[in-house]
């Protein structure tokens, strides 16, 4: 038989594709014909430096696969990013959202404008006087009492209202407090004639009535000689700031 | 990505083509084969990197092993890859270092009972065979590797743009004639083969 022919049965044989009775006839010739056993045995060698061929086969198909699955973690990475950053956005402005609702509401324009009048230099009745000293304590629970026991007609009603309107407002008793405030203004008490203009609008504001209270800010700031002036004109300031047009301000 | 079972992933790797490499994506990008490989090179002070190229010349090392016939199925497929891993660790880790109260540590694997053998050459040994086979060409390389891999002419023709798989059986015969008498002029080619791995 020729070398060709040798080796078209070689590759057959290594091919796989022979019959089971050609393979048999094939292995057994291999026993006897030492020309073929010589040419399968330089083609056994060829295959074994085939396999080095195929080991680096499958590291190139392996390198590949690797390659594919970092480029798949970045997009997924990529992908996790845009939720990752939406959420820190939306977390950063939550936290400035509460920040500008701390700083622009109306309970917060109150509470940075609002200084507690002084209990001090005032003196009347016992129950004023009584009155003074609790409130100056911060005790306001009984200087509520003693203000509250003074009915209109006393010469301090308009005293124990303005102090009554300064506890209710200072409580968050904003309502109380535009009343009381309403009435120590239309009596016309000099004494209190500004700090109740003030309070008034402290008032208004706090109570959410906003076009009131920049009425009543309005004629306080146009006052030039209005001891809360130059307050009024600040917190006119920030009641006008665009800040407050966001929503839930 | 499909589930294969253990059966599965054999038979498609002894049947080879383009089965063989969908299985090897599956064993490569299923995480169950991966975690416990990349833990265990991790937490024996290798790094990502090593973990990696272990994980990677296990898989050869599996699929070789299976082609010869010599996977005999007394371990899971898993479980006898786990075992390759450890051991071309163990082989790597001892050339990497010298503090023998670490090598102590180390030690060859044996999974139930089988002593997974590391069949894979090195990459020095790779290269050298690579170059004296260079006068293959790259086309014939890649034609007879795909042929040992049991590509069919068809997917061969298909893989190298040939026409038509008559085209590829005629293209293989010719680069084994070309195999042929390279191994027959480089006896070092066949001298490097037997030498130990």
């Amino acid at each position: 038989m020729s070398q060709k022919n040798h080796l078209e049965q070689i590759e057959a044989y290594l091919d796989g594709s022979m019959s089971p009775e050609e393979r048999q006839d094939f292995e057994s010739r291999l026993k006897t014909d030492n020309a073929l056993a010589e040419a399968f045995a330089a083609a056994q060698s060829a295959t074994d430096a085939l396999d080095i061929l195929v080991q680096i086969q499958l590291k190139k198909q392996l390198k590949t696969m690797e390659k594919q699955r970092s480029q798949k973690n970045k997009f997924s990475i990529r992908k996790n990013i845009i939720p990752l950053a939406a959420a820190i956005i939306l977390g950063v402005l939550t936290i400035a959202w509460f920040g500008i609702r701390s700083t622009y509401s109306d309970s917060s324009l109150v509470a940075a404008a609002m200084e507690t009048y002084p209990g001090t230099g005032i003196r009347g009745s016992a129950e004023i006087d009584q009155g003074v000293q609790a409130y100056s304590e911060k005790n306001y629970a009984s200087a509520m009492e003693y203000f509250e026991g003074i009915t209109k007609g006393d010469p301090y009603y308009s005293t124990a209202q303005f102090y009554l309107g300064n506890i209710y407002l200072e409580n968050g008793l904003s309502s109380k407090a535009i009343r009381a405030f309403e009435i120590v203004r239309d009596n016309n008490d000099s004494r209190f004639a500004e700090p109740s203009e003030w309070f008034l609008a402290l008032s208004y504001l706090s109570s959410g009535q906003r076009n009131s209270a920049k009425e009543e800010l309005g004629k306080v700031a146009r006052n030039a000689q209005h001891a809360y002036k130059e307050q009024a004109e600040k917190l006119l300031s920030k009641m006008g700031s665009p800040m407050r047009s966001l929503p839930g301000i | 990505m499909p589930n294969y079972s253990d059966q599965e992933i054999i038979e498609a790797i002894r049947e080879g083509g383009q089965q063989l490499e969908t299985v090897m994506a599956f064993i490569y990008n299923e995480s169950t084969y991966r975690k416990d490989i990349f833990r265990y090179v991790l937490s024996r002070g290798g790094s990502q990197e090593d973990a990696e190229d272990v994980f990677q010349d296990g898989i050869r090392n599996l699929i070789i092993c299976i082609r010869k016939g010599q996977y005999r199925g007394e371990s899971s497929v898993k479980g006898y890859l786990f075992g390759v891993c450890k051991n071309l660790w163990f082989k790597q880790f001892n050339k990497q270092t010298r503090h023998s109260e670490y090598k102590s540590t180390l030690q060859v694997v044996e999974t139930d009972g089988v002593n997974p053998e590391i069949l894979i050459v090195t990459k020095e040994r790779e290269e050298i065979i690579d170059n004296l086979l260079g006068e293959l060409g790259p086309a014939c390389k890649k034609v007879l590797t795909l042929w040992r891999l049991s590509y069919s002419m068809k997917e061969i023709a298909a893989e190298l743009g040939y026409k038509s798989d008559g085209v590829a059986r005629k293209k293989k015969h010719q680069c084994f004639q070309g195999l042929l008498k390279i191994v027959h002029d480089n006896p070092d080619i066949i001298n490097l083969l037997r030498e130990k791995l």
